[in-house]
Parts: C-alpha cells; structure tokens; sequence
C-alpha cells in the first residue's frame, strides 16, 4: 500500500479533507494527490473513453491528476473548479470529487 | 500602454524563471550586486525537482544526506536566507512577450492563486529545468504508472512511498537512485529494468576525461549498485517494461528482453506490482524561452535545447538561459551554468568587466561537467527503433486527447508531406490538449523521422503555455495589454 513515511518525519497541524464524500486525513503542507494516495485512492481522473488516470508527473506538467474542489466555506451547489492535485496544497474542509473527465 | 499605471513593485532589473539550481546560483549573484531580481517558481519552495523540498511545516531527521547533495543543500540554504531577492513561489508563468513599454524588454505574465500579474523587466533569465521523456507503451496511462522522478518527487518532498511492490523501468541512471531511496523508506522494489546492455555501461567508463568530472557521481552509482545488490533488488540490463497490464489500475508489467537495441516479442514475461517508474531521460522545458522568441535545435537526448552563446544569451536581446535550457547536463552543470549566466549578464550591463577572471574560470568548470553530462546522455538514450517498437496500434500516443497510434499513422500515410508535429495537431488533435503537447511531442517527431522526415519540425510554443482560467486573465491589472489574440488558437502563421 501507499504509505507516509512516518520514521524520522514530524507532521503538523492533522486536518480532515471531504474526496468523495469519504473523510480523508491530510497534513498541513501536503499537497491533495497525496492525501488521496495515502487514502488509497488511485484513480483521480476519466479520460474522454471512460478510463481512469491519476499522477504521472507529479510536477504540474501532465494534467493527468486533475480534480475538481470546493471551500469548505462554498455552499453545496457552488460550481467545484478544477485543480492539478500534485500542485496545490491541502486545507482543511477541502471538499475534492475525482472521477470527472475535463 | 502609456495610460496604464505601472507600478514600482511590478517592475525590476532582471526576472528568473525557475528556482532550481541554475535559477538559484543566478539569483544569489545577481542579488549580490545588488541587482533587483524576482525569482518565479510554480512550486512551493525553491530547489526545483532535484531538490524538491518538503514543507516548511514538516520535521525530517534526514534529508537528502548524500554527499552529493550537499552543495545543492548548501546552494538553497543560502538562497532562501537571501532577502534581496523576491521570491515568489506558488506562481505559474504563462507567457514571456517583448514588452508593450516604451523602454522594450520583457512582460513576464503569470498567475497567482486568482489572477494573473505581469512583471516588467529588461532581462530575463529563463531557468525552467526540464520534464521527463515521455515513452509510449501499452497501459502507459494506467493508474500506478508514473514518471520514476514522480514516484522519487513523492518521497523526497512528501514523504509518501507510492505503491506496495515498484517497478522501475527505463534507460536512465535516475533509476537507481529512485530504487535506492524508496528502498531505504521501507518499499518493497521488486524489480530494475534497464533497457540498454550492460556492455554499453562497461565502455562508456573507458573515457578517463569525461569520468574525471563526473567522479563524485561515479562514486555514487558504484555506491547504489553494491547497496541494491545488498537489499536484494533484482537489477536486469537489456530487459524493458513493454505494457502495462491491469483494469482500473496497474496490477502486473509485461516485460521482455531487447536484443541489439529491440524488445523482443518472444519470451514476455510478467511482474505483479503496483507503481511503476518510467525514466528514459529528460527533455529541456525550453516553451517559455522559445515563446520570447529564442531560436531552438533539437537536443542530443530528444526534445528542443535554446541556441545560445558559451554564457547563456540567446539571439534575442536580454533573454538568457541556464541549466537544462541547453541542453540536459544534471543539477551540478546547471549550477555553474546559471552562475555563468549571471557573470555574463554583469558583464553586459558593464557591473563587471568583460575580462573579468571568474568569466573563463567559471566557462571551464562548465566545460568539465558538460563532458560528464555527454557521457550520461551517450549511456542513457535509446534509439527511435526502440522506441518505435513499444508502441502498438492503441498505444496511448496523446494522452490529453486520447489520439492512439493507430490514428497518427494512418493519418501520417495518407498525408507523406506531413514535416511538422504541428500540422499532425490540426489533423489529428494529439497535442491539443491539457498539457499543450509536451507528452506526445516527441513521440509525433519520432513517427515522422521513421517516415523519412529527417529533422521534423515540432508544436510551435503558444501562450499561455500552461492552461490558465479565463478569469485569472480577466482580473489581470493590466487586462487590457494582454493580446488576446495571441492566446491559444490556430494563428499559426504556417497553417493559417
């Protein structure tokens, strides 16, 4: 499995992200491909055939991790924008739905 | 432009793209003499990939403590204590243009978090690294399967081991590397696929000059083979990952040995995991610099390397390069490069002399290691039958828009006048898509050499060079000086 390397390394400020409407720990500092791969969860996208794809670069360039989220303060219903999970760093209440194809 | 109120805090004396080793080398110099630099960086914390650093909010006992790293680790320390010079991390450059000012020079645009910026600078250097070589194979786009420096850039800057049993596949040296680092995190490696023969390894080390600059790595490599051996990580030469096999996800690799540069049809065999790590070697990520105007050659190891001088100008005025902008030579070239660069920007706008003594002394520090970096590349790059012959007819091609291989090359049979990946585009949408063609570039090119195209040409670099949101833009101070119609759209003047 997918692990946080947890053995000389101190992390910080524990939150809790909505991926799927599933509660899903992440860590101040960590982007959101990780806290969904250290959910687990390996499929983050579709392609335009039904496939799934998920973090090939993890470096910005790919687009192949892309997600859609929302701020915890959005209301339900706010159009979710699309983000590179590789790029962006977690905070907490993030709600993220994978499994869309752009 | 003259009724739009620049402000003081948009403009400096020279904007650096990239804060990698180059950028960073370039950026402390250049601060020195008390130029006002930026520094942007897309990510997080300056380092760039090589030393992708965690967050500042996370404690590590041990961080990249090789010895080899440590003048990179002292090279960040030192940048990020450097108050003279702006950082700005978090922040995506979408274009470099001649400026719309009166006083010429650069309109380096970028977005950060909800709009976009621009900064006005006469210089710029552009240091933006490079990616890894894309390399088509059957279920490439499978869940699992990533770029090797992804799988390491996980660890190194996450702490977080991608998958339960790795495989790691390819012809560059990075792959040992990764192998090591993930095993010491507690992974389970279960295999290392080097394309090339071993033989090939054996008589590139019989070129004393090129290995006299690369020692400290030698001494590495020789370091990771003995500890690889030690862990019991199966280590095959001449052997290559030929497909990617699973529903969903990665759940077996397929491999085969090659023979005399091939992978051969008969034995396959299979290897359950879960990740694995693609690296054939790195392309320059030369868009922004082209864009800007720079003239480009094809690079030794595939992709497009900036044409400039021994120190790092281009043929546009004020726009320097440095690092893998010329070409792919690793972290430590790059550093010196990007000094190099930075002596010979002084030395233009006459901070120091043109006889300054650290110009030749820095040029044959380069020079050593630009030998070394040669020598990687000969050990490392595969040839286009190679390559060729992983793919299939559905091999994946275009990843964005789903183009296959079957599609191009028909398209490239009806079409034998096709000389350019950016015709192939108009025809066929590979390269239309999210990452604007830098994943299927080479491949096209690739197809079309095998088709007799000697030196095809490539996608022409178009602003914004990362897909932007339309309302970043929109809120842009200076909106109004964007040139709409430059963004994103046929105006190619070839295929107009």
């Amino acid at each position: 499995m997918t692990f946080r390397v947890a053995n000389g390394v101190t992390r910080i400020g524990p939150m809790t992200l909505l991926v799927d409407g599933r509660e899903v720990p992440a860590y101040n500092g960590e982007t959101i491909a990780t806290a969904i791969l250290a959910a687990g969860i390996q499929s983050f996208r579709r392609d335009s055939r039904g496939g799934w794809r998920a973090p090939y670069c993890n470096m910005g360039a790919c687009h192949e991790c892309l997600v859609r989220v929302r701020e915890p303060a959005e209301p339900a219903g706010t159009d979710a924008r699309w983000t590179r999970a590789c790029m962006e760093p977690v905070r907490p209440g993030l709600v993220i739905e994978t499994g869309e194809a752009p | 432009m003259s009724d739009l109120d620049v402000a003081d805090t948009n403009v400096c004396d020279v904007v650096i793209i990239g804060a990698g080793p180059a950028g960073l080398a370039a950026a402390t110099r250049l601060a020195e003499a008390g130029l006002r630099v930026v520094v942007l960086d897309e990510q997080q914390r300056v380092g760039g990939q090589i030393m992708r650093q965690p967050p500042s909010e996370f404690r590590i006992r041990e961080w990249m403590d090789d010895a080899v790293y440590r003048p990179l680790k002292s090279l960040i320390s030192r940048a990020e204590a450097d108050s003279r010079v702006d950082w700005k991390m978090g922040c995506t450059v979408w274009g470099v243009f001649r400026s719309t000012l009166p006083q010429g020079g650069f309109d380096v645009r970028y977005v950060q978090g909800k709009r976009s910026e621009t900064l006005y600078s006469p210089r710029v250097l552009v240091a933006a690294g490079c990616t890894e070589m894309p390399a088509p194979f059957p279920g490439w786009q499978l869940p699992g399967v990533m770029g090797a420096g992804a799988l390491q850039s996980f660890y190194k800057s996450q702490q977080l081991v991608v998958g339960r049993r790795i495989v790691l596949a390819g012809s560059h040296p990075l792959l040992l590397v990764v192998a090591q680092q993930l095993a010491r995190a507690g992974a389970n490696v279960t295999g290392v696929f080097f394309a090339q023969p071993w033989r090939r390894v054996l008589n590139g080390l019989r070129q004393p000059r090129a290995l006299l600059s690369g020692a400290p790595l030698l001494w590495q490599a020789t370091g990771l083979l003995l500890d690889l051996r030690r862990r019991g990580i199966p280590l095959h030469f001449s052997s290559c990952v030929t497909a990617a096999l699973g529903g969903d996800r990665l759940e077996q690799v397929e491999w085969a040995p090659v023979v005399n540069g091939r992978p051969q049809q008969d034995p396959r065999h299979t290897l359950a995991c879960d990740a694995l790590g693609v690296c054939y070697g790195f392309l320059p990520a030369t868009e922004l610099a082209r864009l800007a105007g720079a003239s480009a050659t094809p690079a030794e190891g595939g992709g497009w390397r900036v044409c400039s001088d021994a120190d790092g100008r281009t043929d546009v005025p004020g726009l320097h390069v440095a690092g893998e902008q010329t070409g792919i030579k690793g972290a430590a070239a790059a550093l010196v490069e990007g000094r190099l660069a930075a002596l010979a920007l002084l030395s233009d706008i006459g901070l120091i002399r043109p006889d300054d003594p650290h110009l030749p002394r820095t040029r044959k520090a380069l020079a050593q290691q630009r030998r070394f970096a040669q020598l990687l590349t000969q050990l490392s790059t595969m040839s286009d039958e190679f390559f060729g012959a992983l793919l299939t007819d559905d091999t994946l091609v275009c990843r964005c828009e789903d183009i296959e291989r079957r599609q191009l090359s028909t398209t490239l049979t009806e079409n034998q006048l096709l000389r350019a990946a950016s015709a192939t585009k108009l025809l066929t949408r590979a390269g239309m898509g999210l990452c604007q063609g830098r994943y299927c570039e080479s491949t096209i090119r690739r197809l079309l050499r095998s088709q007799g195209s000697a030196q095809p040409g490539g996608f022409r670099p178009r602003a914004p060079v990362r897909p932007v949101p339309v309302e970043a833009l929109c809120r842009s101070p200076d909106a109004s000086a964007i040139r709409w119609d430059e963004l994103h759209s046929c105006n190619d003047p070839e295929h107009r």
